[in-house]
């Protein structure tokens, strides 16, 4: 492989890896961000669960706006910035699932998760082999 | 006691409601399998965006018609009604009363057709413009996934009119509450994709 | 007149008088018959005076006992037409040697595409379906599915589906592009009437109804089994029943969007799959076959369920290596996922996906061949039992595994590009398909017929059946792989080989022995109804069965069981039975919540099915009220708060005791009576 392609491939990789990584802590992490009381008693879970909510707002403006200014003040070259927006997508996603569907690895139903695994698994073959197929059917009609 | 366990995907109503958090169970678990088979349709109307991506054949192509402004707007939109709902589901499960609940799902269902309303004026626009979907596949692939979003919107805004004349009929029983956690679960799913959608046909496609 | 016309238009969209079949004297015979079947049907009923009870006892039943049921008729109903048409086709092509035979290229294609659709989405869909429907809420020990009403709505939505197809015998034409429908023969610029439509909207509905099922299943199986019945506990028709439900789950989507897609193409004409304006067809076979290969295992997974149970039942063993076959079965389940361009290996693509996906397909036979080693395993040293349903478990071993093999061959690129689209492909997917899914149905549907409907069915004729459904498949379709290897095309109307001849001959003796088995069946029903009385096993236990569904009565009472048992092994009646624990009343009785009768899912079927006629001909009013009698009803329905009703304590006992009682004075057989007049459902315990 020579250096152009390497060093667009290794930027995707590492958007990846960054993107998993901090979704990882999301999920993992103790609610550092709302601390949880052991007998969760009414008042303090409507706080704790209103906690969740704002926050998971907050960071999906954020990742938003930090999407959209990327694009819309070309901070960086358009592949990087294609890795970077895709990222924070992913992100944002998994702020989604762990801030208002209160999904986190720890807690949840056995079967939810491994739903939700599954799906992911199939959703990459179906998407990743399909758009492998088709990309190598074009690079043969050229 | 599962009471104060977590059962199942998006709020769990617990100690709240013990008995509806129990028949809950089957009940979400079962619309979370119906949103993974949305998830894969979905999943295969952005592989095929990707692969028609670059037929234009000739016609406008995504920086021409895609306008960075409005799916920003479209974007707050309803990441905003994705957290009132939030709230609206707190409303239900802490509150005794549903009148804040109707409230809460009255925001959300504002700020969803807002969302419909801005988009469906972006395709009036795309089509006054000549970019209709019969004018090449990828406009074929735009209008198929971004339509199929905003079809699934509608439907969101139609149940979310249903479940508020329900909840004055006949207040937050365990149907209606089960009824309102799987709308959130719909609601929310529908935010996650637009996510995807901003991110893969309109930020995409205006990257210069 | 132009305004007449114009109302017509407005009413009818583009029904006209033309739509009927009376271009072709065979067509108009077929359509005949279908009306006069359809008119025969509702007269027999009304003189009988059935509607009521049919409606009350059956159409709005929720019970996925009596939804079972239909399913399975409906797949009986619709194997016929669709073995007729195979029958039509073996015989064009055995006359039509150098010779246009008797059936046009249109006719012949027409009954190519909607054989293999009724086969698939009209016959073998609902026959496993109906098959789960019944006996896997008995075997995980719970009363019904999770959602009762979603599952009469599937069934309805299925027999619109299979509704549509018929009246497409009648009005109009079907597509003539195959069961898979491809593009851009299938767009609206080669294909401009209405086959593709019917074909679209059909297969539409089946696969709606059917991903609703497989989401039904699911949640049934992961949240309603008995207590103490953990995964690990569950009977292995339980077992394919949740992979199989996981693939109809993650494999009617990309169906759904492959065919939405083309009815864009051809609605309003859009270039998903155009030949130009930027549309690309090829991702057309990509989209269809993601959703086609899991669907195989779909079809397969329950045949192979129902195989443990018979094999086990009829060898008197637990069932050999039961943690291999589970592991197998989810292995069959994933990797069907990974394989899915074996279908095309000749669009296009590199050699290396070609290999890649080469290597996948063929990792596939290594879990199956595993699940044959654990039945032949299940066998040694059992005490086999060669009853029909036995009989058809034993067959399948031999033929898959030649199916199997040529399907090693298939699954090479280079090997494939020789045969892809020959008459070598027909021989093997049918070699895998009846041995394999419809042996499975068969041996299945006699099984647990006895505890179903409370008598046996007639042995000697189901040994008829057998014969003929075996020497039937072998005649028919050995043939085709030599035909294959030797260059014939599929889906020939006519052949130009005289060297064919021979082997076409064969084939077609084959397909009137293979119409045999199908009428030797329900030769069996008729003989077996008339003589109910004598073989009635209201006991339940005809088999010596060692599932939960074996440990109630023959028919099962509505609610199933009078008290949801605890589990703590596998194969738990049959350890009931062994410590002498089998046919103990509950300690007190409980009233029983069971959901009550809706209409929703008639309505909602025949709205689908309206609204889907509707757009086949464009008449668009029809289609609007369809859609909105549809979500209207969800609605409306949501609305009713009173849909459960409940069976009194008394009722359940009084049903108990009469059942108990029976058990308590009958005589137990042992196993080499159970074939006759003697059995009358009570095993002779071992212990």
């Amino acid at each position: 492989m020579s250096d152009r392609p390497r060093a667009h491939v290794l930027r995707w990789v590492l958007a990846f890896v960054a993107a998993v990584a901090a979704a990882a802590w999301l999920m993992a992490e103790p609610h550092e961000l709302a601390p949880v009381r052991a007998a969760a008693t009414g008042r303090a879970e409507h706080r704790r669960e209103r906690r969740s909510y704002i926050i998971g707002f907050v960071f999906a403006v954020l990742l938003t706006c930090a999407a959209f200014a990327i694009v819309a003040w070309r901070l960086m070259a358009p592949g990087t910035a294609l890795a970077i927006v895709f990222a924070l997508g992913l992100l944002q996603i998994i702020a989604h699932f762990r801030f208002f569907l209160h999904i986190d690895l720890r807690k949840s139903a056995r079967e939810d998760l491994q739903l939700i695994l599954f799906s992911s698994l199939i959703t990459l073959l179906m998407v990743g082999g399909t758009l492998v197929i088709l990309f190598n059917l074009r690079h043969r009609m050229m | 006691m599962s009471a104060n366990e977590v059962i199942h995907a998006g709020l769990n109503l617990g100690a709240t409601d013990p008995k509806t958090h129990e028949e809950a169970g089957s009940a979400i678990f079962g619309f979370w399998v119906f949103l993974m088979t949305d998830a894969v349709l979905f999943a295969l109307l952005f592989a095929n965006y990707g692969v028609l991506l670059s037929g234009t054949a000739g016609g406008p192509g995504p920086a021409a018609e895609f306008k960075l402004s409005s799916a920003f707007i479209e974007t707050l939109l309803l990441l905003t009604s994705s957290f009132n709902f939030g709230m609206a589901s707190l409303a239900m499960k802490h509150g005794s009363q549903p009148r804040l609940l109707q409230v809460w799902l009255l925001t959300t269902l504002l700020l969803g057709a807002g969302f419909l309303g801005m988009e469906l004026h972006d395709f009036a626009t795309m089509l006054s413009d000549g970019a209709a979907p019969s004018r090449s596949g990828f406009l074929s692939a735009f209008f198929a996934l971004v339509s199929t979003h905003g079809l699934h919107v509608f439907a969101g805004c139609i149940w979310i009119i249903v479940m508020m004349v329900q909840i004055a009929v006949f207040g937050t029983d365990a149907r209606v509450k089960i009824n309102v956690l799987r709308l959130g679960l719909f609601w929310h799913f529908l935010d996650i994709i637009w996510v995807a959608i901003f991110s893969v046909v309109y930020l995409q496609g205006l990257i210069r | 007149m132009t305004e007449t016309r114009g109302v017509w238009h407005l009413l009818l969209g583009n029904l006209t008088y033309n739509a009927l079949p009376f271009y072709s004297a065979i067509a108009a015979f077929a359509a005949g018959l279908v009306v006069v079947g359809a008119i025969s049907v509702f007269v027999l009923i009304t003189w009988l005076g059935k509607w009521r009870y049919l409606w009350t006892e059956w159409f709005t039943s929720v019970d996925h006992k009596r939804i079972g049921v239909m399913y399975i008729i409906i797949a009986f109903i619709m194997m016929s037409r669709a073995l007729i048409e195979a029958v039509l086709m073996r015989v064009q092509q055995a006359v039509a040697i150098n010779s246009p035979g008797f059936l046009p290229p249109d006719h012949f294609g027409q009954l190519f595409s909607t054989h293999g659709t009724i086969m698939i989405f009209f016959m073998a869909m609902p026959f496993l379906t109906g098959l789960i429907n019944y006996v896997m809420p008995l075997q995980i020990g719970a009363r019904d599915v999770k959602f009762p009403l979603l599952n009469s709505i599937s069934l309805w939505l299925t027999g619109g589906g299979a509704g549509l197809m018929m009246v497409s015998l009648v009005l109009g034409k079907f597509s003539t592009g195959g069961w898979s429908g491809y593009p851009p023969y299938t767009g609206i610029e080669f294909s401009p009437g209405v086959g593709p439509d019917y074909w679209i909207w059909a297969v539409s509905l089946s696969s709606i109804g059917t991903t609703l099922t497989g989401l039904n299943f699911a949640t049934t199986i992961y949240k309603g089994r008995a207590p103490g019945m953990t995964l690990m506990r569950m009977p292995l028709f339980c077992w394919t029943s949740l992979c199989t439900s996981i693939l109809m789950i993650f494999a009617m989507p990309p169906l759904t969007v492959a065919t939405a897609l083309l009815a864009l193409d051809r609605y309003l004409g859009m270039h998903f799959f155009t030949n130009g304006m930027g549309g690309n067809m090829m991702n057309y076979a990509n989209l269809f076959w993601l959703f086609g290969h899991p669907e195989v295992y779909i079809l397969i997974l329950p045949a192979f369920g129902v195989y443990s149970e018979v094999i086990s039942a009829f060898s008197s063993k637990r069932l050999y290596g039961y943690t291999s076959l589970v592991c197998a079965t989810m292995a069959i389940a994933i990797l069907s996922f990974t394989v899915w361009l074996h279908h095309f290996f000749t669009m296009g693509q590199s050699a290396n996906i070609n290999a890649a996906f080469g290597i996948a397909t063929m990792t596939i036979g290594v879990p199956t061949g595993v699940k044959v080693y654990d039945w032949l395993l299940t066998m040694f040293r059992g005490r086999v039992r060669f009853t029909p349903p036995m009989l058809f478990s034993l067959a399948f071993i031999v033929s898959f595994v030649i199916g199997g093999m040529t399907g090693i061959i298939l699954a090479t690129p280079p090997l494939d590009y020789m045969v892809h689209n020959t008459v070598f492909l027909v021989a093997h997917f049918h070699n895998m398909l009846i041995p394999g899914l419809l042996y499975g149905m068969i041996a299945g549907y006699q099984y647990w017929f006895p505890k179903a409907f409370g008598f046996r069915l007639n042995e000697t004729w189901g040994r008829i059946a057998f014969g003929c459904w075996v020497v039937g498949f072998y005649l028919a379709f050995m043939p085709l792989y030599v035909l294959g290897a030797e260059g014939m095309p599929r889906r020939s109307q006519e052949v130009f080989d005289t060297a064919y001849r021979p082997w076409l001959l064969i084939a077609m003796i084959g397909a009137f022995i293979l119409l045999a088995g199908l009428v030797s069946l329900f030769i069996q029903l008729r003989v077996s109804i008339r003589q109910r009385d004598s073989n009635r096993v209201f006991a339940g236990d005809p088999w010596d069965g060692r599932g939960l569904e074996w440990s109630v009565s023959a028919p099962p009472p509505e609610y199933n069981f009078a008290a949801i048992p605890t589990v703590t092994s596998r194969d738990t009646f049959a350890g009931q039975k062994e410590r002498g624990q089998a046919y103990h009343p509950p300690k007190t009785y409980q009233d029983i919540e069971m959901p009550k009768n809706s209409a929703a899912g008639v309505v909602i079927g025949i709205s689908g099915a309206a609204c889907a006629f509707g757009l086949v001909w464009h008449i668009w009013w029809m289609s609007i009220l369809g859609l909105i009698l549809i979500w209207g009803t969800v609605i409306v329905r949501s609305f009713v708060r009173d849909i459960y009703k409940v069976i009194p304590a008394a009722d359940v006992a009084r049903t108990e005791a009469r059942w108990l009682n029976h058990v308590a004075n009958v005589r137990p057989v042992p196993r080499e009576l159970e074939t006759t007049l003697a059995n009358k459902g009570l095993a002779e315990s071992v212990a």
